[in-house]
């Protein structure tokens, strides 16, 4: 027999204990996933319960900042559940935060509690606690959520700053701003929803200023959200940024920004660049701002090498407002370069399927 | 003789403990990996938005003889929650009318399109636009497969990123949404992959799950947990190591230049959503560009699974072959120096377990039989070992539930969970090893068999409310 050896007697012990080991880890986990189950089901009962009795309470607040009526009890330990749900109708009415729920919050006293959350270890309550701190505009709390500014949990760092906008953003952004450059880990989409929420005037002269004085990076990195300033600034910040533009990246992040039509003149230098991704973009960006003389600059475009250019160029002059069917088919059955006759036929058709 | 013998008795029980020492330590990453990605979703109170920031995508569509299914599936795909995105669907040589199916359903007009090649396809025979969608696209073209399909939807697209599904998956209204999130997160990214769940049991109203449940049949329940297991730690625990193989061909988003510059799918492989993964990681890791392919494990696509043991037999031959044919094209990768945790990890353990695991389980199992038989060992030994192979199988079905129940908890009742385990004990009693069987035949088909063309699927799709 083989497996008379000591050395498989051994593995066969193992072998059978492994077994059972496994057999009793599969009924632990097994009891596990019951468990689980059953607490999931006595949550969500406890939450539907508590949305149920609350929401009719929140919409009526929001609705009315005199709002007086008698208010539901509120178990402490019922707290992180409701704060989820005033979150939700905070964030539903138009991400403002509205003094008639702000009222209900001070009337039921747990602001002290809801303080207390940001100094929990788990990260749920955490950030319920941030976002309603910031709804409630807690100048109390503005050091604890600036210190979560540098928090390694994005989420967490994107709600604290939100917080301290809503608190006061005169003094948020330009402690904010700096962290765009260095937090890789916020989403643009979120940062453009912060500045946004900070209002053109008071994000558009610190974002502007940053910009024009630092680095190409700096630079690079903040332009996309230039149209978060008032129009005129944001334009001449970019005509600043062009006119000394020795940089690609500051050229074509610049080009994708523009929507000034006092800018035409730098864009036009743009349209006869060497790589082709600044003619696209430059030609977009024309399209966006172009003049009746600027057609002609369009069209020749048209027959730019690379199809991408032809086909940005094709979408411009369909766009142009002063430029009928008759003017493109004009224009198309005067092209040599056939190239240039089949993506503007493409750009006309899509036109008029849409 | 002797030696033999004794290598092979030594050979079999520590494969078993490699293969579940493996899984297990997936498991275990997924575990935290899911911890963390379930603690940053309680904490999302940042109110959903929408701005100029979300990257547009090119959803492509091959069909192929889908006369039957492709007009809800689009009509689904059409209402999809997310800013822009376009459809291209390619209509690879159908002989069912689907052309026309989709002429009369969205309006259909011949667009004069300035087709560029990018990738070579097989002739274009024309290019429709929907006049009542805007998004919609149709790419008519000459048979040249599911691969050649996706390569002439991917010359066509407008977007950076595309997303290739199967004509008859069923997304989430929100999928897109979900899996654009590695690409906003990290720039690096240039794939990114989904959960896939069973859609057998589950009521469907216009393209979309109106009500999940578990289906009546238990071939498609144990596939249930199959599927669990093979997503929520197979897939996910390779993700945080940037080590993913595979992204399902029924769902993922790729970054287009990536794809592109990689050649596109390739046409002579059945395995062609794998093969492009796997030559990824290779072209990025030789060029050494950073780069990252992602798994999202929310629940964004669903599909419908084989009821009978036929379909799901030939489905895992083809999926055994695609495998063989993804390793091998690119086999430059394994213990590579440049490889990373990819070429060290992910693909031996691929190679050995998944790839040649049937053949060496399978002939496992009949050396301790036939060695019990002829009395080489004792009946205990040959117990014991089907006993931990057969303990460990279901302690990874269970851990796989388990890791569902603290995440996604997508069948809401406790009977279903209740049926789940004891699918999860069943599917190690004989599933699983029939399965085997399965899949070697599909090895040696690929070593010795012809080759394949678009899989067919007897699909039931009694779970829809529209009629099939």
């Amino acid at each position: 027999m083989l497996d008379s050896s000591a050395a498989f007697s051994l593995a066969l012990q193992v072998a059978l204990r492994s077994s059972e080991a496994a057999m009793l880890m599969s009924v632990v986990l097994i009891t596990w996933i019951i468990v689980l189950r059953v607490r999931l089901r006595t949550g969500l009962k406890r939450a539907r319960k508590l949305a149920a009795t609350w929401r009719p309470v929140f919409a009526e607040a929001a609705l009315r900042e005199d709002y007086a009526a008698a208010l539901p009890n509120l178990e402490r330990r019922d707290l992180e559940m409701f704060l989820s749900e005033w979150n939700a109708v905070e964030d539903v009415v138009k991400g403002e935060s509205t003094p008639g729920l702000r009222k209900l919050v001070q009337r039921l006293r747990v602001t002290e509690d809801i303080r207390k959350l940001l100094r929990a270890k788990r990260l749920t309550p955490k950030a319920l606690a941030t976002a309603a701190l910031g709804h409630l505009k807690d100048e109390h709390s503005w050091a604890d959520l600036f210190a979560q500014l540098d928090s390694d949990n994005h989420v967490l760092s994107l709600l604290s700053a939100r917080a301290l906008v809503e608190i006061d953003p005169a003094r948020a952004i330009p402690q904010i701003i700096p962290r765009i450059l260095t937090r890789q880990d916020w989403p643009p989409g979120r940062v453009a929803a912060l500045l946004r929420r900070a209002g053109p005037d008071i994000a558009g002269g610190p974002l502007c200023r940053a910009m024009t004085a630092g680095s190409v990076e700096q630079a690079v990195c903040l332009l996309p959200f230039v149209n978060q300033a008032p129009a005129p600034l944001a334009a001449a910040t970019l005509r600043t940024l062009l006119h000394d533009a020795s940089d690609v990246r500051v050229v074509t992040a610049c080009l994708r920004a523009v929507e000034d039509p006092t800018l035409a003149s730098l864009v036009r230098h743009y349209l006869s660049h060497p790589r082709w991704f600044v003619r696209l973009l430059a030609v977009e960006a024309l399209g966006r701002i172009a003049e009746r003389e600027d057609v002609e600059r369009i069209v020749h475009l048209l027959s730019d090498e690379q199809w991408w250019v032809r086909y940005r160029a094709a979408q411009a002059l369909v766009a142009l407002p002063w430029l009928n069917a008759a003017d493109l088919k004009a224009i198309q059955s005067n092209q040599r370069d056939r190239f240039a006759r089949e993506i503007l036929e493409q750009a006309v058709a899509e036109l008029s399927f849409s | 003789m002797h030696f033999l013998l004794t290598f092979t008795q030594w050979f079999y029980p520590l494969y078993f403990v490699g293969l579940n020492v493996g899984y297990l330590s997936l498991n275990v990453i997924a575990l935290f990996a899911l911890r963390r990605l379930m603690q940053a979703r309680a904490m999302q109170s940042l109110p959903p938005i929408y701005t100029d920031f979300e990257l547009p995508v090119t959803i492509i569509v091959p069909a192929h003889n889908e006369a039957v299914t492709i007009g809800d599936s689009l009509r689904a795909l059409l209402q999809l929650k997310y800013p822009q995105y376009e459809i291209i669907v390619v209509n690879d040589g159908s002989s069912d009318g689907t052309l026309d199916v989709l002429k009369d359903e969205f309006s259909l007009k011949p667009f004069p399109e300035a087709y560029r090649i990018r990738v070579p396809v097989k002739p274009i025979r024309g290019i429709y636009r929907s006049t009542v969608y805007h998004r919609l696209r149709v790419i008519d073209k000459e048979n040249g497969g599911k691969a050649d399909a996706l390569n002439a939807g991917l010359n066509a697209a407008r977007y950076p990123i595309f997303c290739g599904i199967d004509a008859d998956s069923i997304l989430a209204r929100d999928s897109l949404d979900k899996v654009i999130q590695p690409f906003m997160e990290d720039p690096s990214t240039i794939a990114a992959g989904g959960t896939i769940r069973i859609a057998n049991g589950c009521e469907v109203s216009h393209g979309f799950i109106k009500r999940i449940g578990l289906p009546r049949n238990m071939l498609a329940v144990v596939q249930i947990v199959e599927y669990l297991r093979a997503f929520l730690f197979g897939r996910l625990g390779w993700s945080p190591l940037n080590a993913l193989l595979i992204i399902s061909g029924a769902f993922g988003l790729f970054r287009k230049e990536a794809v592109i510059a990689a050649g596109g799918y390739r046409t002579d492989t059945v395995g062609e959503d794998m093969e492009l993964v796997a030559r990824l990681h290779r072209e990025m890791r030789f060029a050494k560009q950073p780069y990252r392919i992602t798994f999202v494990p929310d629940p964004i696509c669903w599909t419908e699974a084989p009821e009978d043991w036929g379909t799901l037999c030939r489905q895992r031959m083809r999926w055994q072959r695609g495998l063989a044919e993804s390793l091998s094209d690119n086999w430059t990768l394994c213990f590579n120096r440049r490889g990373g945790a990819v070429g060290w990890l992910a693909f031996p353990f691929l190679l050995i377990f998944e790839l040649f695991g049937p053949l060496i389980e399978i002939s496992g199992f009949a050396f301790f039989l036939v060695a019990a038989l002829f009395g080489w060992v004792s009946y205990q030994a040959f117990a014991a070992f089907l006993a931990l192979a057969v303990g460990l199988g279901i302690l990874l079905s269970v851990a796989a539930l388990l890791l569902e129940e603290m995440s996604f908890h997508v069948y809401p009742r406790l009977g279903q969970t209740c049926t789940l385990l004891l699918a999860a004990i069943a599917e190690n009693l004989g599933y699983r090893q029939i399965l085997a069987v399965c899949r070697l035949i599909g090895l040696l088909k690929w070593r010795f068999g012809a080759k394949s063309q678009w899989g067919e699927m007897r699909r039931r799709g009694a779970w829809s409310e529209t009629p099939r």
